[in-house]
């Protein structure tokens, strides 16, 4: 089981709250999508949900134990988090960057184990990056880094992965391959993953649940059909949404609301 | 790695057996050689006290402190993830160099260097290396460029108090000045032990850390989300480098240049990882700085140019191709 939980945490920085009470559970196995307009606090949130931004009030919970109470590495070994803009170390190999992947599970001091050789290995031929394995990440295509970032994180053999827009400047084709291959993770690998999306319709069909936040705050949450159709997202967004039913999944077409 | 070495080996063995001094380079060899039990040594007394209590010692020196100084830089340069941090331009050198003027000045008035001046000089070290982070070095919008301003701001303050030291105490301006130079014309084998332990457990930290600091090329926040302890290792790097480059500088002066030089050189040469870098620092910053001294002590021979400024003569142009070459890959 890998639960994470977030009760009533809030977050401000500098006098701004940024994130206010929210109070979410983001269910072991399942794949929760956080949408919201822009400024909604989303980032905020997963920074936290991944332990690395500090909370100012409340407690995030893995698994009911409280995830400021854990080491660096503990937590690492439990959580995965991909930032929206990753930063790409010049120079580095493909290989190299996905093996930081491992980092929690060696020692800082010596190399890694033949065990995490295997890990990053199984990993590069799963995600078709065997070919590339000796490049360097700053001269890959978008598509191609992005699907190195995944590896980083799939490597570093969490049940929780945590992203912040993982589709972000990525063609339509990159971004249904991202996120069908986090998908299988979910449905074969029993991963729980939290993500960010501006794309409702990427969200619909990719999510099992939704979580709408708007400043600051949870607004709603639940199953990705019933928050999608909801007037509360439509609200959100000051915009009409058109729920469309292509081929059995939804499409969302937003119109503005003066037309 | 192979090649560091053997051009470290070719390097020591060469600067032992120039000097203004002439000795034929047979009879110093053949002297090596006794000392090794091989065959008998030819050498006066004078020449043996010559190579031995003056070249062998400044030699050793520049050694340790080559070394040192291209680790120092080559740490600072990942903790901060900046590729011109060096103990000089991070003001760190500046602030050893107030501390040491301090212990040889207020408390060795003026005439034996104390042997703890290394810890003044250290202390000195990190208040200047804390300045200057919490100036320009923290926050997102933190940039080489504030980093660096803070440095040189930080810098001047702490040169200016430590000439104001300097100049307070007629009796030891001469060799204070001398040693600000940057020279390692005094060398001595007490010099060389008293900032060998130093120099040895703080390097031997930094290459241990190469691989974090690799992990840290992510920046702070995805270092986190792999389970770096990215604020202690940053203090406790800072502090093991800081602690290096102050030895270093309590023993042969404000030497710059040779921490940034050296790492970018061997950048281009093997990569970017740090586990490739700093142990390649070792090497080719003590051969470094052997050669910049043997360089200094023999081109105007028999007068000397201070260690600092052949290093700097070398190191300003290529600090300016890598502030164009960072600039242009940030554009």
């Amino acid at each position: 089981m890998s639960e994470l939980r977030a009760a009533g945490v809030s977050i401000s920085s500098d006098h701004v709250t940024l994130v206010n009470e929210v109070t979410a559970v983001f269910p072991s196995g399942r794949w929760t999508t956080i949408v919201g307009p822009n400024g909604a606090g989303k980032t905020t949130l997963v920074e936290a949900l991944a332990g690395v931004r500090s909370v100012t009030r409340g407690t995030i919970f893995l698994n009911d134990i409280a995830l400021s109470s854990l080491s660096e590495r503990e937590r690492a070994r439990n959580i995965a988090f991909v930032p929206q803009h990753p930063v790409i170390p010049f120079g580095m190999s493909v290989r190299d960057y996905v093996a930081l992947g491992r980092t929690p599970h060696h020692s800082l001091f010596g190399p890694p184990t033949s065990a995490d050789e295997e890990v990053v290995v199984d990993v590069l031929v799963r995600l078709d990056l065997l070919g590339l394995s000796s490049r360097a990440m700053h001269s890959l295509s978008g598509g191609e880094r992005q699907r190195a970032v995944l590896g980083r994180a799939l490597a570093q053999g969490t049940k929780i992965i945590i992203l912040d827009e993982p589709t972000t400047g990525l063609d339509v084709r990159h971004q249904f391959e991202v996120l069908e291959l986090l998908r299988r993770e979910v449905d074969h690998g029993g991963v729980t993953i939290i993500a960010t999306l501006h794309d409702l319709t990427l969200a619909s069909q990719f999510a099992q649940d939704v979580v709408l936040m708007d400043h600051g705050e949870v607004l709603l949450s639940g199953p990705a059909k019933e928050v999608i159709r909801s007037p509360q997202l439509a609200e959100s967004y000051e915009m009409t949404l058109r729920v469309v039913d292509v081929d059995g999944s939804d499409v969302i077409i937003p119109v503005p609301r003066d037309r | 790695m192979t090649v560091a070495l053997t051009l470290l080996v070719i390097v020591t063995g060469g600067a032992t057996l120039i000097g203004p001094w002439r000795i034929a380079p047979g009879l110093i060899l053949g002297d090596i050689a006794s000392h090794l039990g091989v065959g008998h040594s030819h050498l006066s007394a004078l020449q043996s006290s010559i190579v031995w209590q003056i070249r062998a010692p400044r030699i050793a020196l520049g050694l340790v402190a080559g070394a040192m100084l291209a680790v120092a830089g080559g740490t600072y340069q990942g903790v901060f993830r900046n590729p011109l941090a060096d103990p000089y331009l991070l003001g760190v050198a500046a602030g050893a160099g107030l501390g040491a003027t301090v212990a040889i000045v207020g408390v060795g008035h003026g005439s034996a260097t104390p042997t703890w001046t290394p810890l003044l000089a250290f202390a000195g070290a990190i208040a200047a290396v804390s300045i200057t982070w919490s100036v320009g070095g923290r926050g997102r919008s933190s940039s080489t460029a504030t980093l660096v301003l803070g440095g040189v701001a930080v810098s001047s303050l702490l040169t200016s108090a430590q000439t104001f030291v300097q100049q307070s105490s007629s009796g030891s301006i001469a060799r204070v000045y001398i040693w600000l130079l940057g020279s390692l014309g005094s060398a001595t084998w007490s010099s060389v032990t008293m900032i060998l332990p130093y120099v040895v457990f703080c390097i031997v930290v930094c290459v241990a850390c190469a691989r974090a600091l690799d992990v840290l090329s992510v920046g702070d926040l995805e270092s986190r989300s792999l389970g770096l302890p990215v604020a202690r290792l940053r203090i406790f790097l800072i502090a093991a480098s800081s602690l290096g480059t102050a030895a270093v500088v309590s023993a042969v002066g404000l030497i710059g240049f040779v921490g940034i030089i050296v790492p970018h050189v061997i950048r281009l040469v093997a990569g970017t990882s740090y586990r490739r870098i700093l142990p390649l620092c070792v090497v080719v910053g003590a051969a470094f700085l052997v050669v910049a001294d043997t360089v200094a002590r023999t081109v105007v021979s028999p007068s000397e140019l201070p260690l600092g400024v052949v290093t700097a003569l070398v190191g300003a142009p290529i600090f300016v191709l890598i502030l164009n070459a960072k600039r242009r890959s940030v554009e």
